[in-house]
């Protein structure tokens, strides 16, 4: 017998959403995560986020697994959350890291909270009675919390702390504690691990605009806030409890709101050449909020440079807020902000549509604050002594965001790969926990094994005798506690009920041990346990109730103290018990009627399909052939690359896509994983994750193959787009900066000659009409073409006619350099586009010059146009072949614009790269690595086990109706044509129950929450009266 | 523009004529069979799948009796397919249940000629003997019946055809028509392609249109209207209550007949006699606890309003379900006025269209914003 | 004679509403008892016959609490939900069980004080409109 590898272990640095993800991504491919972060809670800046653009919803809780539900929590992620593969670490910082790749020694220094959150009791007198009153974090400031508090108002448990600094050490939150969870002396402590891979997912810190003097001048009044302080005054749990925002300095509703972007980014003066990226959204979003907040009469202004709406859905959202909120934008740099004697905020700036300077007053200033990433940076790249590059980021491959150069087993991502939207947050975690596995394939390790104390078998068809262990959670019980003798009488009244039983802190080693021994004796066969914090106890007690010999499908745990929370605040003794009780009462019927749950095991193929043959589909399909899986790589056309590896010879940040699309070739070729299929469509797709059937066409044959796979990677590309515009087609002086690129780079073109080149921006992009998106590449191929004219001939003038430049993130530094090489960026009005004349066989192109407010006429030798990115027309096809959808434009419809970027709504399909929408090379590679990643985590075993918790199908009850099929937002069920019934897709059912209630005689079912079940518990809550109880 | 069929007939040789018609549509392939009423004798009227043309004789489709749905009988006939072509000819009533059942896949109309009959209403089973005792024929009774003479001593039409405004089928591929046709003719017409190429088929003549028909129809509609709008008002004030309801609802034996006689309840089973509801003593004796009592059998206002939620939105108010009653409660006017406000919620109607997407197999993210009243 | 306490059946969606009613509590908002909670999934996933169930058993009110349009865990349960909250209302109405005592809200997770008004709201507004019609004392037929 072989003997036992350890399991693969990664730290997560960092418990963002990115970081959140990738821990996630890798404790659902079976491997340990060490989850930390060096704040008091994990969830980064979501934390303080209610609503995230371009949806304005929160929808967090989508990124917990679906398949492997059940080893993870089931709540909102603002509560807190559970893997059993993921150790979470908050308050824990990373001191130092031996060692290198595969064996990393890592020093952790857990910092003291000074009050244990497995004693804590929750009650909250502590609070209370704490004299020192400080600004709270949380909400910037514009809040005050005591000395010992709450970080996070959502968290479950609570995880209270004392604030060091500002405890006074006076001693009173000891007095009042009831279960000695405090101790004032409690040091930090530090503890070394070994991993195998470290994920850095920190984040970046946010301009402060305390903190720097060119940011002194706008902070004049509290109603100077930032981004994310504004976020708290929005929020419900936030400073003015979701109410209309208000005024910090006196209260006031605020009316007119202003935001000033590019605070701290975009300044080359303060060495911070870089955009933020994120910020016009964030902007936007704020914008529309607080207008739907604050009603009509709510002004809301924004003064930008360059508004940047260059990701899915974002222009959508940018015309939106315009022409259906009326939010305000205004292009220009804000002078500056004064204070009113009033307290208002004067500001003053040039308006460019009416060329004059404008003076205006408002209630609330709100300051676009980006990211300063060179220390964050920095410090890590010390710390594991990573190198930086030159910008002074920790330098990744040249083709990656994620992979940090000469370092195998460290990945970054997140807002260290340059500040993310939720959905590059999550793209960037996949792929690095992607990278990660990759990495781990390398070494002898192995994953998580089955769980160790076998499931005991389910009595269900046995008259139901249910066992009651209530947790007298030792110290826990304070002055106003539980009379627990009054409980177990109460509850030993209970139909059904058996025994009832006070087991002493059943969390604790020997309160274990007892809990097992007493419940081993039980003749019942069902068992009910009564536990604070389930959340933080689940798989504990779960193991104690298998060891006693219970079926998990045969246990419910319910929360002791969660009763106190709901609704009660201080109750009496009596009152908190006869409460307890009646709640017992009603899941004593849900478990007395809870039917044995079974997890099912699908089969897997372990095979990929990966439809399209350029650089996404080539990297996931040797991302995955890389770890073993065979792949099949479907191209439509003749041979592999598409656009990018066929026609761009080089982009601006010097990444090389032919010549690398045709390594990647090479590679593919040799790979014996991988069989490829040129000139093939594939028309038909059935099944179901592990095990799908496709049908292949070869192109113009009646050819037919049949290839068999147990995930599918949809990674069709796009192309330059087509336009009739100004002239195109008509002169040879007329072309796309596809074309100029391509003849650049061939010589076809000739530049050195050239006096007078123009171009124009987002032709056909950007507007109702047309592409109603940016195709985000234009701006930066643009600028690398004319930055290569300028190099063979400086003389030459070149106008670059733009509506916003999309030089997000450190493009902008290429902005930058065009600008100093003396290339001429003019702004055009989409209302008022420019017009081309030939004039004597040369273009000339004329247009409203926004700044000088004139007429322009500039001649051209050549008038070079940014057509933007098509999708592919077959993505059409595609959607039918596979049973998806697309968007208004024509790409490929994810599951969730923000929380599943990479995921279909069917389970076992996933997509990358330009049929997402388009995007710049290093972001394709990322995409796919992600996607790769998931099919990996399904096909690297040879069977996947589903939750138990799934709908079913009662046979013969069903009359096949198909209203189940048709309401089922996952494409769970379908109807067999075959053998005539409906069948399930556990792996893709998620138990939401919308089939239950659909089917009106119960012939579909979630199991564990059936009518019986429900019904009783209703007749639970109504039985007896609580109040009748209580009157005396 | 439809095209029409005159069949004059002679006294008592209606039924030989359009016995011709169906002949003729089976000889000539039109058709490989004919579901319609026909007469057996002491048996009454029951529809009768017909395949033979020499059985077509005793076809007998305007006698006013419907002993089950025509829709259940379309569901048996069509869910599981027999690929031979049927000539359904049923009332307007079970032509919009039939509706109902396609949009929930119990029928399927590929190889189905739906015929529908002009309905002035029919009477009970028992009452319909009486009706044939006394002479009544389906002459007689359309003639009657137009003259708004449908009384015949001690019985009556049933309630739900007083104030059934539908008397004229639509969804139908062919339509005889007999409301203002004249007392010595009906018309048959062709409204699909389908129904014209099996009128061609049938080999009778096309010709003039029924003259007086569209006002004949919009005067009938126009009184059971108002005869609708009186009971449904009557009925409500008497239900204002769950105590009236559940007075209603006294002699309820639980037999669930009532859903067993509706066409649109389509459930293999009903819910109600499914584990979910086998109760333990235990369970029964806690509820008895409650109050101290409890009347047995128990949830029969459960399974009535249950039922109603389920196929209210599909009620045709065909009033089978008071046919079907052992212990004579009238249940159609509580179906149909709960129907009346379900269907009015979503601006549905049972039986309109095949196209119409059933209100709860959708939902936009827009509407029904009165029912949170919430705006963000 | 002590004051009419009104039952209230709640069902809270798993997500959303119930991590709010999770909020208030450790908020230290208090809300009435009246308001007894049945955890739910989704509120797509409360059955009419729960409704019907809570009201033929003596309840005063039924509050279904989901996620905002667009914040479902399950993409659009809540919309599911509140044609059923309309058909069902469409039906009690008939019988004096109206819109007061039938209630859909969406309560967000951050929005434990609005779980609290709600509960406080529905809570006052039952005291007020006094026992439901349906006070079923065994005679009638249920």
């Amino acid at each position: 017998m072989a003997e036992k590898k350890p399991t693969g272990t990664v730290l997560v640095a960092g418990a963002g959403i990115s970081g959140i993800k990738a821990a996630i991504e890798l404790a659902e491919a079976g491997y340990k995560v060490l989850l930390t972060d060096a704040s008091t809670q994990i969830g980064g800046i979501l934390a303080k986020l209610d609503y995230q653009f371009p949806t304005d919803h929160c929808g967090m809780c989508r990124i917990l697994p679906m398949v492997g539900r059940e080893y993870a929590s089931q709540y909102c992620m603002r509560k807190s959350l559970f893997h059993e593969n993921i150790e979470i670490m908050p308050f824990t910082e990373i001191t130092s890291v031996q060692g290198d790749a595969g064996n990393y020694k890592v020093e952790l220094l857990k910092k003291a909270r000074l009050v244990d959150p497995a004693i804590c009791n929750e009650m909250g007198e502590c609070m209370d009675v704490c004299p020192v009153e400080v600004a709270d974090e949380f909400n910037h400031g514009l809040t005050q919390r005591k000395a010992i508090y709450q970080a996070i108002p959502h968290n479950t448990p609570k995880l209270l702390l004392i604030d060091k600094q500002a405890c006074t050490r006076c001693g009173e939150c000891v007095k009042v504690c009831t279960t000695n969870a405090i101790n004032l002396d409690a040091q930090d402590e530090t503890q070394s691990r070994e991993v195998h891979s470290i994920i850095l997912a920190s984040g970046v810190k946010l301009y402060n605009t305390t903190e720097f003097e060119d940011a002194k001048s706008y902070a004049v009044s509290p109603d100077v806030v930032t981004s994310l302080a504004f976020e708290r005054m929005m929020s419900s749990s936030g400073t003015y409890k979701g109410d209309v925002i208000r005024r910090p300095s006196d209260g006031k509703p605020a009316k007119n709101i202003a935001w000033i972007q590019c605070m701290g980014s975009r300044n080359r003066r303060q060495k911070r050449d870089y955009c933020s990226s994120i910020c016009c959204m964030f902007a936007l979003k704020e914008a529309v909020l607080a207008k739907e907040k604050g009603g009509p009469d709510v002004d809301t202004t924004i003064f930008y440079m360059d508004m940047r709406t260059f990701g899915k859905g974002f222009q959508q959202y940018r015309d939106k807020a315009v022409d259906e909120h009326g939010v305000k934008l205004i292009r220009c740099r804000v002078q500056g902000v004064m204070r009113n004697p009033d307290g208002s905020l004067q500001m003053r700036y040039f308006d460019p549509d009416t060329n004059e300077f404008f003076e205006k007053a408002y209630d609330l200033v709100v300051m676009s604050t980006g990211q300063i990433p060179f220390e964050t940076h920095k410090k890590w790249a010390d710390l594991m002594n990573a190198p930086l590059d030159s910008r002074g980021l920790i330098a990744t491959e040249l083709y990656s965001e994620i992979k940090v150069s000469g370092k195998p087993g460290l990945f970054i991502c997140g807002s260290l790969t340059g500040l993310t939207d939720v959905s590059e947050a999550i793209s960037t975690g996949i792929a690095a926990a992607g990278e990660a596995t990759n990495f781990l394939t390398t070494l002898s390790v192995d994953t998580v094994l089955e769980e160790e104390i076998p499931e005991p078998t389910a009595h269900e068809r046995e008259l139901p005798q249910i066992a009651v262990a209530v947790c007298k959670c030792g110290e826990k019980v304070g002055a106003n506690g539980i009379d627990y003798e009054l409980l177990s009488k109460e509850i030993q009244g209970i139909g059904g009920v058996g025994e009832v039983h006070i087991v002493e802190s059943i969390c604790k080693e020997n309160g274990e041990a007892a809990a097992i021994d007493i419940l081993g004796k039980t003749k019942c066969n069902r068992l009910l346990i009564g536990a604070c914090q389930p959340l933080m106890y689940r798989q504990k007690l779960k193991n104690v109730a298998r060891k006693a010999g219970f079926n998990s499908s045969m246990v419910e745990i319910f929360d002791l103290f969660g009763i106190a929370r709901r609704g009660m605040i201080e109750p009496s003794v009596k009152d908190w018990t006869l409460r307890a009780a009646k709640e017992v009462q009603a899941d004593i019927q849900k478990l007395k009627y809870k039917p044995a749950l079974h997890v099912s095991t699908l089969p897997i193929n372990q095979t990929a399909l990966v439809v399209g043959g350029g650089i996404g589909g080539m990297q996931a399909a040797l991302s995955l052939a890389g770890r073993g899986v065979p792949v099949h790589l479907v191209e439509k056309d003749a041979h592999l690359g598409g656009y990018l590896g066929n026609h761009v010879e080089a982009t601006v940040e010097g990444m090389k896509p032919v010549a690398m699309a045709s390594d990647m070739k090479l590679k593919i070729y040799e790979n014996k994983n991988i069989t490829v299929h040129l000139n093939c469509e594939v028309e038909k797709t059935i099944g179901s994750l592990g095990s799908f059937e496709s049908k292949l066409r070869l192109k113009d044959s009646d050819e037919r193959t049949y290839l068999h796979h147990g995930a599918v990677i949809l990674a069709t590309g796009g192309h330059e787009g087509a336009t009739t515009e100004y002239g195109y087609g008509t002169s040879d002086f007329v072309i796309t900066q596809g074309q100029l690129k391509k003849g650049i780079a061939n010589g076809d073109i000739d530049v050195s000659g050239i006096e007078n080149v123009v171009m124009i921006q987002c032709v056909g992009s950007r507007q109702k009409e047309g592409r109603h998106y940016c195709s985000r590449i234009c701006c930066m191929w643009a600028i690398s073409n004319a930055l290569k004219i300028k190099g063979k001939n400086p003389e030459t003038r070149i106008i670059i006619l733009y509506r916003d430049v999309m030089a997000y993130g450190f493009n902008e530094q290429y902005y930058t350099k065009a600008r100093s090489a003396g290339i001429i960026f003019m702004n055009y009005d989409l209302a008022d586009k420019p017009r081309m004349e030939m004039i004597d066989g040369k273009p000339v192109v004329k247009f409203m010059d926004t700044v000088l407010n004139t007429e322009l006429e500039l001649p051209a030798d050549l008038l070079v146009l940014s057509t933007g990115v098509d999708p592919e027309e077959t993505n059409r096809d595609l959607a039918n072949a596979f049973g998806i959808s697309l968007t208004d434009d024509g790409f490929l419809a994810e599951a969730d614009s923000k929380w599943r970027p990479i995921e279909f709504q069917k389970a076992g399909l996933y997509l990358a790269g330009t049929g997402h929408s388009p995007m710049p090379l290093k972001n394709v590679m990322t995409q796919a690595e992600a996607a790769a990643h998931k099919a990996y985590t399904y096909l690297s075993g040879r069977e996947v086990h589903t939750a138990s918790v799934t709908s079913v199908v009662k046979d013969a009850l069903c009359i096949r109706c198909q209203r189940c099929v048709n309401i089922c937002p996952y494409g769970a069920r379908s109807y067999n044509e075959v053998d005539k019934c409906i069948t399930v897709d556990a792996a893709a059912c998620q138990a939401c129950g919308m089939c239950a209630v659909e089917c009106q005689n119960n012939a579909a079912e979630v199991t564990g929450w059936n009518d019986k079940q429900l019904m009783a518990v209703i007749d639970a809550k109504l039985m007896n009266d609580f109040f009748s109880s209580t009157a005396e | 523009m439809a095209k029409f069929a005159k069949l004059s007939f002679k006294k008592d040789e209606l039924n030989k004529e359009l016995s011709g018609f169906f002949k003729g549509m089976l000889k000539n392939g039109a058709v490989d069979a004919v579901l319609a009423p026909m007469a057996l004798g002491k048996q009454g009227v029951r529809l009768t799948l017909v395949t033979s043309a020499d059985n077509i004789e005793k076809v007998d489709p305007f006698a006013p009796i419907a002993a089950v749905s025509g829709a259940k009988i379309a569901s048996s006939l069509t869910s599981r397919p027999s690929g031979r072509k049927v000539a359904m000819v049923l009332r307007p009533c079970e032509i919009r249940a039939v509706v109902e059942l396609v949009k929930l896949k119990q029928v399927n109309l590929d190889d189905v000629l739906m015929i529908g009959m002009d309905c002035l209403g029919r009477y009970e089973n028992t009452d319909f003997t009486k009706f044939q005792e006394q002479g009544g024929t389906s002459e007689s009774f359309l003639e009657n019946a137009q003259a708004g003479k449908t009384a015949m001593g001690d019985f009556d039409l049933i309630g739900a055809c007083k104030i059934c405004e539908f008397p004229a089928a639509e969804n139908a591929d062919m339509r005889l028509c007999a409301i203002g046709s004249g007392s010595d003719s009906v018309f048959i017409e062709a409204v699909t392609p389908k129904g014209e190429e099996a009128l061609e088929k049938s080999g009778l003549k096309t010709g003039e249109s029924p003259a007086g028909r569209d006002d004949a129809v919009k005067k009938l509609v126009a009184g059971r209207n108002e005869a609708r709008d009186k009971k449904f008002t009557e009925y409500r004030a008497e239900t204002n209550t769950f105590e009236a309801l559940s007075d209603k609802l006294a002699a309820c034996i639980n037999c669930y007949n009532c859903r067993v006689a509706c066409p649109v309840c389509y459930c293999k089973e009903c819910v109600f006699i499914t584990d979910t509801f086998r109760h333990t003593g235990e369970q029964f004796m806690m509820w008895a606890d409650k109050d101290g009592m409890l009347k047995m059998p128990n949830d029969t206002l459960f399974y009535h309003l249950t039922r109603i939620t389920h196929m209210s939105l599909f009620c045709v108010g065909c009033g089978q379900c008071t046919s079907a009653c052992p212990n004579d409660i009238d249940l159609m006017p509580l179906f149909r006025t709960s129907a009346d406000k379900t269907q009015a919620r979503f601006n549905y109607q049972a039986g309109r269209s095949v196209d119409e997407e059933q209100p709860m197999a959708g939902f936009k993210s827009d509407e029904l914003v009165e029912v949170t009243g919430q705006v963000k | 004679m002590s004051e009419f306490e009104p039952k209230i059946v709640a069902f809270f969606c798993n997500w959303c509403t119930f991590t709010a009613a999770d909020l208030a509590g450790t908020s230290r908002l208090s809300y009435p008892p009246n308001i007894k909670i049945i955890r739910v999934m989704c509120s797509g996933m409360v059955d009419p016959k729960y409704v019907l169930k809570a009201f033929l058993n003596g309840a005063d009110g039924v509050l279904i609490g989901g996620c905002w349009p667009g914040d479902c865990h399950y993409i659009n349960g809540n919309l599911k939900a509140r044609r059923r909250v309309a058909l069902v209302t469409e039906l009690l109405k008939q019988y004096g069980i109206g819109e007061e005592r039938f209630w859909l809200r969406w309560i967000a997770a951050s929005e434990g004080n609005m779980l609290k008004e709600v509960a406080d709201e529905m809570t006052a507004k039952l005291k007020q409109l006094g026992p439901s019609p349906l006070q079923n004392k065994g005679q009638m037929v249920v």
